[in-house]
């Protein structure tokens, strides 16, 4: 485990030093980041996942491993036509995945424990090795992107990592819930099927 | 006059270094790009035939139509220090301020200083600078100035309000650009990127030297080089990046634009402070601002360029793609221009307002 004390350093002093540290690491080497002050750490965690990398935080630290070389941290070579072979991967760290969520439970047969099966479910792909590309919600799933549901909290840190998040939009008419909508961008039909469509494979809980 | 001359005495003899007014680094708190729009969506505001362009499209300036003839281009700017010396960053807040008149096709006419100065913490002689670096780029502009206003405050704050004058049919919009339209981007990016590794100390004072340059130009070539072909959608790259201001206008003007990264000018020095990690908050407040409307692929050191803030950046212009190459070449020609690039293009709408991609155009 190696510490990168940025402590009292300003921005982007802390971004800099994990950069420099990472870049002379390798696959499985562990790293924890010490911020001091809220933008510094806001910052670092929007930079480790424009870079791909998957991390956990504890209070003002920041843990990951580094799963490979990261982008750009190779001999400082960035590739610049890299390409985009297929429009379901829009974010580096992110797979070509999505999670269509079509109830606010998961499986059928109790309701109370398919509630609560969704909502772990939700709360573990924060952990997934990569995350989805986008997070599908539609008819009775909307009720997961609601204010008063246990899973905002859990979604708002999924979309701050760059999973988007749609919620169909004739869903929330539906339900009159558009006012209470938490997390996440009203969308369409037309942009859930061309995600649905060129989506490497889609995950139904 | 030259930077030494310029430069105010202080006591002990060194001249006074603006960059020490403003917070250490890069992530001094500005206001997010959605909180204001939203707070600005709870304000109505009256239309009128005669407003060509309001708020309402996030352009550059708002245009009022005096006659057929003529309309009133009107839009204010200003900033804290980007720079250490006071002439200087003068120059680059006026030449930012009177962007956004070029940017609309137009041409600056009046303007009035925007300062605010804390009187008692800085020689008054560095407000002269400034003051003086500003008005050499209205003078070179062939504008006027009608005066301004001057509050206390810190940091140090300034720019312009501007007036200028444009034909309303030859009037130039973010919302203007066709499909089918190439677009070229006058000047190179990553000014934010430079003046964070500047205060690091990062930079070479060659590469610093080469940001400023491009900060101080004025966009009047690239204004000139629009009307010459006939460009209708065009806005210039600033605060928001270039993903931030392709994105509004691809909104603007119900296309999409297609950018490819690998075809992204940057200043001498960008990448290598990126790829260093010398990446300003600005980056992350703009990704913010832009995730749901960008598909991205590519690199992510490109990704953070073209999120970068630019300050007095150049102009992203839509060209008809067969006069795309001459554009080009005038821009070039000109001396002035010779970063300046086909980045992309405009689509027919699709889902995403901008797609990021190493693909060639």
């Amino acid at each position: 485990m190696k510490t990168i004390d940025t402590r009292g350093r300003l921005c982007p002093e802390p971004l800099i030093m994990t950069k420099r540290a990472i870049s002379g690491a390798g696959p499985g080497d562990e790293f924890e980041v010490l911020t001091d002050n809220p933008t510094a750490l806001s910052n670092l965690k929007s930079y480790l996942t424009e870079l791909g990398i998957v991390f956990r935080t504890e209070g003002d630290t920041v843990r990951f491993v580094l799963a490979g070389v990261p982008s750009g941290a190779a001999a400082g070579t960035p590739d610049p036509v890299c390409g985009t072979p297929s429009r379901s991967v829009p974010v580096s760290g992110h797979g070509d995945y999505c999670v269509a969520v079509s109830s606010d439970r998961m499986g059928s047969g109790n309701d109370e424990l398919g509630r609560i099966l969704l909502r772990a479910f939700i709360n573990a792909l924060g952990d997934a090795g990569r995350l989805p590309a986008y997070l599908l919600f539609y008819n009775g799933g909307i009720h997961l992107a609601l204010e008063g549901s246990d899973t905002v909290a859990a979604l708002k840190e999924l979309e701050r990592r760059g999973v988007k998040i749609l919620v169909c939009g004739t869903c929330l008419d539906f339900y009159d819930a558009k006012e209470r909508l938490a997390v996440g961008t009203v969308s369409n039909m037309f942009k859930i099927t061309e995600v649905l469509a060129g989506a490497g494979h889609v995950v139904y809980p | 006059m030259t930077k030494n001359e310029s430069a105010a005495p202080v006591p002990g003899g060194e001249p006074f270094d603006l960059l020490t007014t403003v917070e250490y680094g890069g992530c001094s708190a500005k206001l997010p790009a959605s909180k204001l729009a939203e707070l600005l969506g709870g304000i109505p505001i009256l239309k009128d035939d005669r407003v060509l362009v309001d708020i309402s499209t996030h352009d550059d300036a708002g245009v009022y139509r005096l006659n057929d003839g003529t309309a009133l281009i009107v839009t204010t700017d200003f900033f804290p220090p980007v720079c250490s010396d006071p002439f200087e960053f003068g120059e680059i807040a006026a030449a930012n301020s009177l962007s956004d008149v070029y940017a609309m096709g137009g041409r600056p006419l009046l303007a009035l200083n925007l300062n605010m100065f804390p009187a008692e913490k800085i020689p008054l002689g560095v407000l002269r600078d400034i003051l003086l670096g500003g008005q050499s780029k209205i003078d070179e502009a062939g504008a006027f100035t009608m005066g301004g206003h001057t509050i206390d405050d810190w940091p140090p704050k300034y720019g312009l309000a501007v007036v200028g004058m444009v034909e309303p049919e030859r009037l130039v919009t973010n919302g203007g650009v066709r499909a089918g339209q190439k677009l070229i981007l006058t000047k190179p990016l990553g000014t934010g990127v430079i003046v964070a590794g500047r205060r690091l100390g990062m930079v070479s004072q060659a590469d610093y030297r080469g940001a400023l340059e491009q900060m101080k130009l004025l966009n009047r070539t690239g204004m000139e080089v629009m009307r010459r072909y006939g460009v209708t959608g065009a806005t210039d790259v600033t605060g928001f990046g270039l993903l931030g201001h392709a994105a509004s206008m691809a909104d603007a003007s119900g296309v999409s634009i297609r950018l490819a990264a690998g075809a992204l000018p940057a200043l001498a020095g960008a990448m290598e402070l990126i790829a260093d990690g010398c990446v300003p908050g600005a980056v992350f407040r703009n990704l913010e601002h832009v995730r749901e409307r960008v598909e991205f692929g590519c690199d992510a050191d490109l990704r953070m360029l073209a999120l970068d803030a630019q300050t007095s950046g150049g102009l992203l212009m839509a060209v008809d793609a067969d006069k795309a190459e001459n554009a080009l070449a005038d821009l070039k020609a000109s001396g002035l221009h010779p970063q300046a690039a086909v980045v992309g293009e405009a689509v027919s709408r699709k889902s995403e307002s901008v797609y990021l991609s190493g693909e060639v155009i």
